[in-house]
C-alpha cells in the first residue's frame, strides 16, 4: 500500500501537469470569458461631444475594418448615442452596434460649439475615469456641431478623424501653427492654480472657401485697433497693438510697422472624402485651428484670433521653424524663425510684480515680394535692421494681443498665477485675487539674423 | 591440443547465423588453418592479403610463435577463450584457429559499410572545417586524434547494449577535464541495461536525471573540430558507434546559441550573429503567441494601421485566432514531418501542394488569413537559426500558443517566469544549465551572449572547474 | 521523493545576487501603487516621503548587513544560542506570518495590475489564479534558486527600468515639483507611514543571514545597494510627479503610466507593453520572494523538508484569501496603510535591531 501511495506522489507532478494542460487546452479551444477581441471590438478612432437639449450627444467615428485578403479595405461609420454623461451616451452606442466601443485607439476629442456654456470637465469626466482611454489623446473645440464635423468628407484622408489629427499634428505644433494639447494637458493647466486651459479650434469649410466667412490668407495685425475675442463671438479676428494697452509695456526692442501673418494653410488637395456611408458626392472639407478656445474655471471664454493663438504657441511650445510676415519698405517679408525660445518669467521688484515675456529667434527670409538676385538669395540669413524690427514688432504685437484677451477675459493662460504660488508661495495669498491686473508686463522680444 | 572442427563446430553453435562464415584454408606446409569471421562486416580482401597469402608459407611444424611473425595485419591479438572470439566476430574481426592449437588469434579485419568523412548536413560551415562524424567509431575516433596530438587525450572504450554490444568511446583530457567528471559519466552510461544502442541519444538519455525534461542535458555535435574544441575547455566527450553525434558534457544552454563558426569569423560579426540567434528564437517562439494574445485580449500591443490591416484580414475568417493560429501551426508541423519523409520523386509535387494550395489558396478561400501564415513561417525560420534546439523550441512555441489562447498575455509571462525558474534549478553534471548568466560569471561572459576576441578568452569557462584553467598564453 | 526534495537546491547565495535582490526586487515592488498613494497626501513631496521611508529603512538593512558580518550561523541558530528553542521557534513562527503578510497586499496589486495590463476589458479572477502555478512551483525554491533568479532578474530589471525613464523624459516638467517642501510635514508623514508596510528587505537580509558567505565590505556593498535601489524609486516618484503632477493621485500602476506619451508609440504601437511584460517577470519573482521566505522559516520551525507540501499549503491559503478579497482591495490598503502596516512595519525594524544583540555563536567549520 505505502509502495503504491509513493509510486503514485512520483506520478504526481506529472499528472498535475497533464491536468493543467488539459484545462489550458480547453480554455483555449472555448475560448469565452466574456472578454472581447479583436473580432467583436470596434475601432473608436475619436469621438465628438454636444448638446441636445438636456442630454449630450456622442457621436463616434468607428473604423469597421472589411474583409479583405490584403488588408487593404477599412471603412468607417459615424455612430451616435444620447445621454446624461458620456457613459450613457457610449452604453446607448454599444447597444446600437453590438461593437463594444473601446477606447484605446479613441486619440481625438471634438468638442462641439453648443458646449460652450457647459463646464468642459463635466464633459471630459468620462475620459479622466475610464482606465482604457489614453491620457494622450488630443482634445479640440470646434465651430458648430462636432457630430457634423466627423462626418465632412475631407481631400486629406478618407478618415476625418485622420484629416484633423493631420492638423493638430507635433510637425504642426512645431510651426507655432496649432496649440495642439492632449486631456492630461488640459487637466495638468486646469488643475493647477492658473485654472485655465486652452486647447485648439476647429474651423471647416469647403475646398476653395475660406473658414468661418473670412478670406483666405488672413491677415492679423491690421492697422486697426479691434477687441478681441468675447465669449459669445465667433471667427477671430486681428488687431495691432499700438500704444497703451492694459498692462504696461516695458522693455522691448520693437518699433513702429505692422506685420502680416503668413497663412501657412495645413490643407491642400482636391479628392473627395472615401469610404462608406454615403459620403460620394459631397464636396470636400478643408479644417484649419489656428485659433485656440480659450477656458478658464473650466467655462468656455473666448476664441484666440490666429495672432494671440501664435503668440500663445511661441511661448508655449517647443518651436523649430515659425513664419511670421513683416512689412519693410514697401515690401512683404516671410521670416522664418529659428533656434526659438520662449520663456515667461515672474520677478518681484519694488514690491510689485512684473511678467516677462521674453522671446528669441534666429530668423531667415523664407520668402520677399521681389524678385532677388542669386547673390541676395544666397544672403537668406542676412537681415537689415528694418527687417529684424518689423519682425520683432509683429511678434510683441501679437503677445500684447494675448495678453490683453488673458486679462480681459481674466482667463490665465500664459500661467501667470502658477508661477506665483511656486516661486513666490509666500506672496500669493496677498497678491491671487485679481492677479494679472496687477502685474506689470514686460517684453523682450530678441530676433537676430546670421552675422 | 585442439581439433580445428571442434573449434569451428564450438564457435558455430554459439554464432548459428547464417552470415558467420568459416573460411578454412592448407598451407603449402599442410597446416590447416580457419578463418571465422561476420560476412559484410570484416574486410575479406585484407584476410586474403594479410593472413591467408602469408599463412601459405607455414610448414606443418611450425610453431605458434613463428606462425604470429608471418601474420602481416598490424592488428593481430591473442585470443582469449571461445565468448571472446564470439565477441570479436560479432564486431566485426576475424578469429584466426590453427589445427593442433589451443591458442588463436583475432585479426583486426573491421570494415563495417558506411559513408565516407562529409560535411553534416546540420552544421555546415560556410568557414572552417568541413568534416563530419560518420558511424564509424573508428573513423570518428581518427578524427578526433587528428585535432588533438597530445598523449593526455584519453579514449577510454566500453560496451554498451546487451544485444548489440555498442563501442561507446569516452574522451576527455586528463590534467583539464575536472577529476572524477569522466568516471562519474561511465558510471552513468554502465549502470543502464538496455538490449540496443541505435543512436547517441539513447546515451544522451542515460546522462541526466531528469531524461523526460524538454532540455537537453548534454551538448550534441556532428563535427569533430566542435567536439575537440569543447574536450580541450575541458568536458568529456562521448562518441557511440554507429552514430554520427557526438555527445559532450557538461552542457550549457548557451552552447547551442554558438556555433563553430563563430571562432572562425571576426569576434564583432559573430557578436552580432549570435544576438541575432537569441532574438530569432526569441522572435520564433512568441511572436505566435503574442499575435494570438494581442487579438483575443490585448489589441493595444498592435499598431493601429497594422491593427486595421489585420482586421481586414481576419474578419471573413469563419475561425477564431487561436484555432486559425494552431491550424497554421499544424499544417506546418505536418509539412516539415512529410518533407523529411517523403520520397525525393514526390517532393516537388507535394511542396508545391503545401506552398500553394495550403497556402495561397487557404488565403483567398478565407479559412486562415495572411497575417497568420506570415507569422508562422516567420516564427519557423526563426527556429531554424538554432538548430540544435528545434525540438524544444518548436515545443515550446506550441506550449506558448496554448498558453497564450488561454490564458492571454499574463500567460505568456507566467510561463516564461516559470521556464527560467525551471532552468536556474537544472544542472547538468553540477554545472547550472543557464551559465554563465545564472550563477553570474563575468569572465564566462565573454563567450556568452557576444563573443569576444580570441585573446580574451585566454581562460577555460570558469564554471567546467577545470584543473588547468589557462588555454591561451603569450609569451 | 527522495530525488524530488534534493532537487530543489541548496540553501546558498552570493553578496552579488542579495544585492541584485536588494536594488531589482526592491524598486519593482515599489512601482506600481507607490508612487501615486505617496502623491494622495504629500502631493509634490513624494520624493521626501520616499525619502523618509527609505532613509530609515536603510538603517534597518545596515544594522540587519552588520548583523550578518557577526557570525556565520543562520539567524534561526543564533536564537536558538541566545533564547533556546521555543523562544527561537516562536520569533521565526511570527517572522513567516510577517513574510506571509508581507506578500498579501504585492499579490493582489499584481492582480488588479495585471488586470488592467494585460487585458483590455477587466476580466474576472480566474485569469490571474495561473499566477498560483508558478508560485507553488518557485516557493519550493531554495536560496540558490532566488539568487539565480536575482542575477537572471537584474539586467532585464535594468533594461526595462532604462527604457522606460528614457521614454518619459520628453514629457517631465521640473516645474511641478515646485514649490519644494510646499506640503505640511504632516501630510508627508502621513504619506510615509501610510506606505511603510511595503519595507521589509532587512528581515530579508535576515533570512539570507548564514546562507552567504561574508566578506570584508559586504555589510557596506549591502547597504549601499540598498539605498542605491531608494534612490531609482526617489528618482521614479519624481519623474512620475513630473509627468503628471497634481493628476498623479489618480494614476494607478504608474509604472505603466509614465510612456505613454513616448512618441513612438503612436507610430508603432504601445510598445511600452512589451517592456512592461519583461518588468513583470521581474515582479513575480519579487512577489514570490516573501513567500519563498515564509516557506524557509516553516521549514527552520518545524524541521520538516518536505517544500512541496509547505508550498503547497502557504499558496493553498494565499489562495483562498485572494478569493476573499477579490472587490476589497480599498480595505486591504486601509488595513495596510493603518495601524496593521506600522506594526509589520515595527516587526522588520526590530528585528534586525534584535539581531545586533543575539549571540553569535561559535563559527562552522
Amino acid at each position: 500500500m505505502k509502495e503504491k501511495f509513493y509510486c503514485l506522489i512520483k506520478k504526481l507532478p506529472s499528472l498535475v501537469i497533464c491536468a493543467i494542460l488539459a484545462v489550458l487546452l480547453f480554455l483555449f479551444f472555448v475560448n469565452d470569458f466574456g472578454l472581447v477581441d479583436i473580432h467583436k471590438t470596434s475601432v473608436v478612432m475619436s469621438l465628438g461631444i454636444d448638446i441636445d437639449g438636456e442630454d449630450l450627444l456622442v457621436t463616434a467615428q468607428i473604423a469597421v475594418p472589411q474583409p479583405s485578403e490584403n488588408g487593404e479595405n477599412t471603412s468607417f461609420t459615424e455612430v451616435s448615442g444620447k445621454g446624461a454623461t458620456v457613459a450613457d451616451a457610449l452604453n446607448e452606442i454599444n447597444s446600437k452596434t453590438g461593437f463594444y466601443p473601446k477606447l484605446l485607439f479613441c486619440r481625438l476629442i471634438l468638442i462641439g460649439e453648443d458646449c460652450k456654456n457647459k463646464n468642459l470637465f463635466e464633459l471630459l469626466d468620462y475620459f479622466y475615469r475610464n482606465e482604457y482611454s489614453q491620457y494622450s489623446a488630443l482634445v479640440a473645440m470646434c465651430k458648430g456641431k462636432a457630430g457634423d464635423l466627423l462626418k465632412k468628407p475631407t481631400p486629406m484622408a478618407n478618415m476625418t478623424t485622420l484629416s484633423i489629427q493631420r492638423i493638430l499634428s507635433e510637425e504642426l505644433k512645431k510651426s507655432a501653427n496649432v496649440s495642439t494639447v492632449n486631456l492630461k494637458m488640459i487637466a495638468q493647466t486646469h488643475y493647477s492654480k492658473s485654472n485655465a486651459c486652452y486647447m485648439p479650434y476647429i474651423e471647416s469649410s469647403a475646398q476653395g472657401q475660406a473658414s468661418g466667412g473670412e478670406q483666405s490668407g488672413e491677415k492679423f495685425n491690421s492697422k486697426q485697433s479691434q477687441d478681441s475675442e468675447n465669449k459669445q463671438g465667433s471667427g477671430g479676428e486681428s488687431s495691432s497693438k499700438q500704444g497703451e494697452k492694459n498692462g504696461k509695456n516695458g522693455g522691448g526692442q520693437e518699433q513702429g510697422g505692422s506685420s502680416k501673418q503668413d497663412g501657412g494653410k495645413g490643407q491642400s488637395g482636391s479628392s473627395s472624402k472615401q469610404g462608406g456611408g454615403g459620403k460620394q458626392g459631397e464636396q470636400a472639407n478643408e479644417f484649419t485651428c489656428r485659433k485656440t478656445a480659450a477656458f478658464s474655471n473650466g467655462k468656455f471664454t473666448g476664441v484666440l484670433n490666429e495672432e494671440q493663438a501664435f503668440a500663445l504657441n511661441l511661448l508655449k511650445n517647443d518651436i523649430r521653424l515659425a513664419i511670421v510676415s513683416a512689412q519693410s519698405n514697401g515690401k512683404d517679408y516671410a521670416i522664418g524663425l529659428r533656434n526659438s525660445r520662449g520663456k515667461e518669467r515672474l520677478n518681484l521688484e519694488n514690491g510689485a510684480f512684473t511678467f516677462s515675456l521674453t522671446y528669441s529667434a534666429k530668423a531667415r527670409i523664407q520668402g520677399v515680394t521681389e524678385a532677388s538676385t542669386p547673390k541676395k538669395l544666397a544672403e537668406n540669413d542676412v537681415i537689415t535692421k528694418d527687417v529684424i524690427n518689423a519682425t520683432s514688432s509683429a511678434i510683441k504685437s501679437a503677445a500684447q494681443s494675448l495678453v490683453e484677451f488673458c486679462v480681459k477675459n481674466n482667463c490665465d493662460l500664459l500661467g501667470v498665477k502658477d508661477m506665483l504660488y511656486k516661486f513666490y508661495k509666500n506672496k500669493f495669498n496677498v497678491f491671487e485675487k485679481d492677479f494679472l491686473n496687477k502685474i506689470n508686463v514686460a517684453y523682450d522680444i530678441k530676433i537676430s539674423g546670421a552675422k | 591440443m585442439a581439433n580445428l572442427d571442434a573449434r569451428i563446430k564450438e564457435v558455430k553453435s554459439i554464432l548459428t547465423s547464417q552470415d558467420i562464415l568459416v573460411f578454412e584454408f592448407v598451407s603449402e606446409g599442410g597446416k590447416r588453418f580457419a578463418a571465422i569471421y561476420a560476412d559484410g562486416v570484416a574486410d575479406k580482401v585484407t584476410l586474403g592479403e594479410l593472413v591467408v597469402k602469408p599463412l601459405r608459407a607455414v610448414r606443418k611444424d611450425d610453431v605458434i610463435k613463428v606462425i604470429k611473425r608471418l601474420l602481416a595485419s598490424p592488428e593481430v591479438k591473442d585470443g582469449k577463450d571461445t565468448n571472446s572470439a564470439v565477441e570479436e566476430i560479432s564486431d566485426g574481426n576475424a578469429a584466426l584457429f590453427i589445427d593442433g592449437e589451443s591458442e588463436f588469434f583475432i585479426i583486426g579485419l573491421k570494415k563495417p559499410p558506411g559513408r565516407t568523412v562529409a560535411e553534416p548536413p546540420t552544421q555546415i560551415a560556410v568557414k572552417g572545417p568541413r568534416e563530419g562524424f560518420t558511424e564509424d567509431i573508428k573513423t570518428n575516433l581518427g578524427l578526433i586524434r587528428k585535432r588533438i596530438k597530445t598523449p593526455n587525450l584519453q579514449i577510454k572504450n566500453i560496451k554498451v547494449g546487451k544485444q548489440s554490444q555498442t563501442n561507446v568511446a569516452i574522451c576527455y583530457i586528463q590534467g583539464i577535464c575536472k577529476k572524477g567528471l569522466a568516471e562519474k559519466v561511465e558510471e552513468q552510461i554502465l549502470n543502464k541495461e538496455i538490449d540496443v544502442i541505435p543512436d547517441s541519444s539513447y546515451i544522451a538519455r542515460f546522462l541526466t536525471k531528469k531524461p523526460r525534461s524538454l532540455f537537453k542535458r548534454s551538448a550534441t555535435s556532428e563535427k569533430p573540430d566542435i567536439f575537440c574544441a569543447k574536450v580541450s575547455e575541458g568536458r568529456v566527450g562521448i562518441i557511440v558507434d554507429g552514430s554520427p553525434i557526438a555527445l559532450t558534457v557538461p552542457y550549457m544552454l548557451i552552447e547551442d546559441f554558438q556555433s563553430g563558426e563563430d571562432y572562425y569569423i571576426e569576434s564583432h560579426r559573430a557578436t552580432i550573429i549570435r544576438l541575432l540567434r537569441l532574438l530569432s528564437l526569441l522572435v520564433g517562439i512568441l511572436l505566435p503567441a503574442f499575435y494570438i494574445a494581442a487579438q483575443l485580449f490585448k489589441i493595444q500591443l498592435i499598431p493601429l494601421k497594422l491593427l486595421l490591416k489585420i482586421s481586414s484580414s481576419v474578419s471573413g475568417i469563419p475561425l477564431s485566432p487561436s484555432i486559425e493560429m494552431f491550424l497554421t501551426l499544424f499544417v506546418l508541423e505536418v509539412l516539415n514531418e512529410a518533407s523529411i519523409r517523403m520520397p525525393k520523386y514526390v517532393g516537388l509535387a507535394l511542396s508545391v501542394v503545401g506552398a500553394l494550395v495550403l497556402g495561397d489558396t487557404a488565403v483567398k478561400a478565407g479559412i486562415i488569413s495572411t497575417p497568420a501564415i506570415i507569422i508562422v513561417a516567420f516564427s519557423a525560420i526563426c527556429l531554424y537559426t538554432v538548430p540544435d534546439l528545434i525540438e524544444t523550441t518548436t515545443t515550446l512555441r506550441w506550449l506558448y500558443l496554448i498558453v497564450a489562447g488561454s490564458v492571454g498575455t499574463f500567460g505568456i509571462v507566467l510561463l516564461s517566469a516559470l521556464i527560467i525558474c525551471y532552468l536556474i534549478s537544472e544542472r547538468s553534471y553540477g554545472v547550472p544549465l543557464v551559465s554563465p548568466f545564472a550563477p553570474l560569471i563575468l569572465s564566462d561572459l565573454k563567450d556568452g551572449a557576444f563573443k569576444s576576441g580570441i585573446f580574451s578568452l585566454s581562460k577555460r569557462p570558469k564554471v567546467l572547474k577545470t584543473q588547468n584553467k589557462v588555454r591561451l598564453k603569450i609569451k | 521523493m527522495q530525488a524530488f526534495v534534493q532537487s530543489t537546491g541548496e540553501n546558498k547565495i552570493n553578496v552579488r545576487q542579495i544585492c541584485f535582490i536588494l536594488i531589482a526586487f526592491n524598486v519593482c515592488g515599489k512601482l506600481l501603487l507607490f508612487p501615486n498613494n505617496l502623491s494622495y497626501y504629500a502631493g509634490n513631496g513624494l520624493w521626501l516621503a520616499a525619502l523618509i521611508d527609505f532613509a530609515v529603512h536603510t538603517l534597518s538593512v545596515w544594522a540587519a548587513a552588520y548583523a550578518c558580518s557577526k557570525s556565520d550561523k543562520t539567524f534561526y541558530q543564533r536564537l536558538v544560542i541566545t533564547f533556546g528553542k521555543v523562544p527561537a521557534k516562536i520569533i521565526f513562527s511570527l517572522l513567516a506570518l510577517l513574510f506571509f503578510a508581507a506578500a498579501i497586499v504585492p499579490i493582489n496589486e499584481q492582480k488588479l495590475y495585471v488586470q488592467e495590463i494585460f487585458y483590455d476589458t477587466i476580466p474576472s479572477l480566474i485569469p490571474f489564479l495561473p499566477f498560483f502555478i508558478f508560485s507553488i512551483y518557485a516557493v519550493q525554491k531554495r536560496f540558490s534558486n532566488t539568487g539565480r533568479a536575482a542575477d537572471i532578474c537584474f539586467p532585464i530589471f535594468i533594461a526595462c527600468f532604462l527604457a522606460l525613464i528614457i521614454s518619459s523624459f520628453t514629457e517631465i516638467n521640473l516645474s511641478h515639483l515646485l514649490p519644494v517642501f510646499n506640503e505640511p510635514i504632516n501630510n508627508v508623514l502621513k504619506s510615509s507611514l501610510s506606505n511603510i508596510f511595503r519595507f521589509n528587505e532587512s528581515a530579508i537580509l535576515l533570512a539570507f543571514m548564514g546562507h552567504f558567505k561574508y566578506k570584508k565590505g559586504d555589510c557596506t556593498k549591502i547597504t549601499l545597494s540598498y539605498a542605491l535601489g531608494g534612490v531609482l524609486v526617489i528618482f521614479f516618484c519624481i519623474l512620475f510627479y513630473c509627468v503628471y503632477a497634481t493628476l498623479s493621485p489618480d494614476q494607478f500602476f504608474a509604472v505603466s503610466k509614465t510612456s505613454i506619451f513616448f512618441s513612438a508609440i503612436n507610430v508603432i504601437g504601445r510598445i511600452d507593453f512589451i517592456v512592461l511584460y519583461a518588468l513583470e517577470i521581474v515582479m513575480v519573482f519579487a512577489v514570490v520572494l516573501n513567500l519563498q521566505l515564509c516557506r524557509y522559516c516553516l521549514e527552520e520551525i518545524t524541521g520538516y523538508k518536505n517544500s512541496m507540501v509547505l508550498s503547497l499549503a502557504i499558496n493553498g491559503v494565499l489562495i483562498v484569501l485572494t478569493v476573499i478579497l477579490d472587490h476589497k482591495f480599498g480595505e486591504l490598503q486601509k488595513l495596510y496603510g493603518g495601524v496593521f502596516g506600522i506594526i509589520i512595519f515595527a516587526a522588520f525594524t526590530l528585528l534586525p535591531a534584535l539581531s545586533l544583540t543575539i549571540k553569535k555563536g561559535a563559527k562552522n567549520k
